[in-house]
């Protein structure tokens, strides 16, 4: 064999057992990393969230269909409405209850929210943030309104609702 | 000769070859051997972490026997952590381990034990009673205050069933009656609407980190490039991405979604479909049609007894709000539920004598829960922020306040109304563990 074939066959050789050498260290290194980095995975309790699956209290299939409103239409006042329905589903007959309420307790009740709402609005002036006095003012002229000339609430009339901008 | 030389060259370097060659295959399949028993050491001892973790759970469950349990209930993260009994302790590995009601009469442990990053889980199921679940009747984070009224003889009462709950304090006059518990300090988790990871709103894997950590993601933390990310993650276009975006999302695209919510049909609350409000609403029982059973509106809303018509049958029926939400009387029959769900404050408020609420009422304030002059509420009602419960005057019969606890059994999940904010506290009044030998024995499972 000539010299000069020798070279190559070693040079070659010696290329190779340096491959392998470096094959076998990035084979173990590799393997090492992809073992080691395991996906976390968050602890989910299945059993505990709401099954999609099964139907929500109160919320039954069909609801707002079967109903007796939509068979006997919507009452145009409050008045109408317990007559047609049960005070289990309707509540309190509040007119009645206002009506049955003494008049020293009526005024007392109107004068009380009549001094709130004074309370309040001068309240806001000194402090424009104050949430409760903010809250207080709406809640007491909400209430004076609902019960002022006997509750002469007439629901039947639609309120200003801006269903245009849906 | 000088030729033979050259060959015993290339049989040397051929040998050295083939010695690599074996040493590398002894080498890697010693190597693969060690990996895999350290593996397989690894999954054995979070194994053994994990049912630490499920028996430490037990063991608080256990402890809460006779008590109220808020779920879900976790054991303490600086409890979490196994170690060697020598002196000192050498740290193992760790564990999550919480506990939940599974239904209406078992409770799961679920507990994940971690050892150099390899984890194990276990799962165990105990039977328990308990005369009341459901949310807590009055319960905050902030703090919690309840007055009634006296001017001469005349008062007007707060009367509260309990347990009330607070994350900070109960400040109550002469003219509050608890029949319950009250409960200060709680250590209380608010609900998280985030689906995976904080500012990733649609849980695409895609999010901006809040790099200058001031509780939200704004323009300031868009890095070069990502502006695509930072559009779809504000769902509300207000120019900043955080919980509000993840409340809208929530409730306007998962829950929405016929597959994730317990109705199992398309609510009709994505913007532009018919149980979606843009802007403020002023509501009245005519309003929404009989039958709705959700709505979400983007904006405050205004409410005179309900939104839509309580009588004429069940009319069980979810509000969601991104801005403050304020109940005037309040109304509902026997057999009725009324959900209110406000990324901002609940304002109620009425007369005691006109009744109110008959059936249930649930509220969750991401804000402040404020009930003003007199009415009456039977569920849960639960403030992120604070609560204030305030008769104002002195008119007995026409301003008292009542605060019951509902009557329909939440140990169901089944059971939960539509929309409950998903983490809502629930409870248990005098927990009670079935006997294990006798009444329900554990099920175990592990994977």
């Amino acid at each position: 064999m000539k010299d000069r074939n020798l070279v190559y066959i070693n040079t070659a050789l010696f290329i190779i057992l340096i491959a392998l050498a470096v094959f076998f260290i990035r084979t173990l290194r590799f393997t090492s990393a992809k073992e080691t980095k395991a996906p976390a995975r968050a602890i989910v309790p299945e059993e505990t969230v709401p099954g999609a699956a099964i139907p929500a209290y109160g919320h039954k299939a069909g609801t707002g269909t079967d109903r007796t409103l939509e068979k006997k239409g919507i009452p145009p006042d409050l008045q109408t409405l317990y007559q047609d329905y049960p005070e289990d589903d309707v509540g309190v007959n509040m007119v009645k209850t206002w009506a049955n309420v003494s008049p020293e307790d009526k005024k007392k009740f109107m004068d009380g929210l009549d001094n709130k709402i004074e309370s309040c609005k001068e309240a806001l002036k000194v402090n424009p943030y104050d949430k409760k006095s903010k809250n207080l003012l709406a809640m007491s002229e909400s209430l004076k309104k609902l019960v002022s000339i006997e509750f002469n609430y007439k629901p039947g009339a639609k309120r200003p609702n801006d269903k245009a901008a849906r | 000769m000088k030729h033979n030389k050259g060959f015993v060259i290339v049989i040397v370097v051929a040998f050295l070859v083939m010695l690599v060659l074996i040493a590398g295959v002894v080498v890697s399949m010693g190597s693969g051997e060690i990996l895999q028993t350290k593996i397989a050491n690894d999954l054995m001892s979070a194994r053994y972490a994990a049912r630490s973790g499920a028996e430490i759970m037990y063991a608080l469950m256990k402890s809460k026997e006779g008590q109220t349990v808020i779920w879900p209930l976790a054991v303490p993260s600086a409890d979490s952590v196994v170690k060697t009994r020598n002196a000192g302790g050498q740290t193992v590995g760790t564990f999550t381990a919480s506990a939940d009601v599974v239904t209406t009469d078992i409770f799961g442990i679920v507990s994940e034990g971690t050892v150099n990053g390899r984890k194990s889980r276990v799962i165990v199921r105990y039977g328990f009673d308990s005369p009341f679940n459901s949310g807590y009747p009055l319960g905050c984070i902030g703090p919690m205050s309840l007055s009634g009224a006296k001017l001469l003889g005349f008062r007007s009462w707060v009367r509260a069933e309990g347990p009330l709950a607070s994350g900070s304090t109960v400040t109550t006059n002469n003219f509050v009656q608890v029949s319950g518990e009250t409960l200060e300090n709680q250590s209380f988790s608010a609900p998280s609407f985030w689906l995976g990871d904080t500012y990733d709103t649609n849980n695409d894997g895609s999010l901006i980190t809040d790099i200058n950590s001031d509780g939200s993601v704004t323009v300031a933390d868009i890095p070069e490039g990502q502006e695509t990310i930072f559009s779809a993650d504000d769902v509300n276009s207000d120019g900043v991405i955080n919980d509000k975006d993840a409340f809208t999302y929530y409730y306007t695209t998962y829950l929405d979604d016929a597959a994730n919510n317990s109705l199992g049909v398309d609510l009709g609350i994505t913007p532009g479909e018919e149980n979606y409000y843009t802007g403020s609403q002023t509501f009245d029982p005519w309003s929404v049609p009989v039958g709705t059973p959700v709505i979400f509106v983007d904006g405050s809303v205004d409410i005179l007894f309900s939104d839509t018509a309580w009588w004429g049958g069940d009319s069980s029926h979810t509000i969601i709000a991104t801005g403050d939400v304020t109940v005037v009387q309040p109304t509902n029959g026997l057999d009725d539920t009324l959900t209110i769900v406000s990324y901002g404050d609940v304002n109620t408020g009425g007369i005691r004598a006109f009744g109110g609420v008959r059936g249930n009422i649930v509220i969750y304030a991401n804000g402040d829960f404020n009930a003003l002059f007199g009415g009456r509420t039977d569920g849960a009602i639960f403030a992120k922020g604070d609560v204030d419960i305030d008769t104002v005057l002195p008119i007995p019969g026409l301003l008292n306040r009542d605060i019951n606890r509902g009557d329909v059994d939440w140990s169901d999940p089944a059971n939960w109304p539509l929309g409950l904010p998903p983490g809502y506290n629930r409870i248990s009044l005098l927990f009670r563990i079935k006997n294990e030998a006798t009444e329900f024995e554990p099920i175990w499972q592990q994977n």
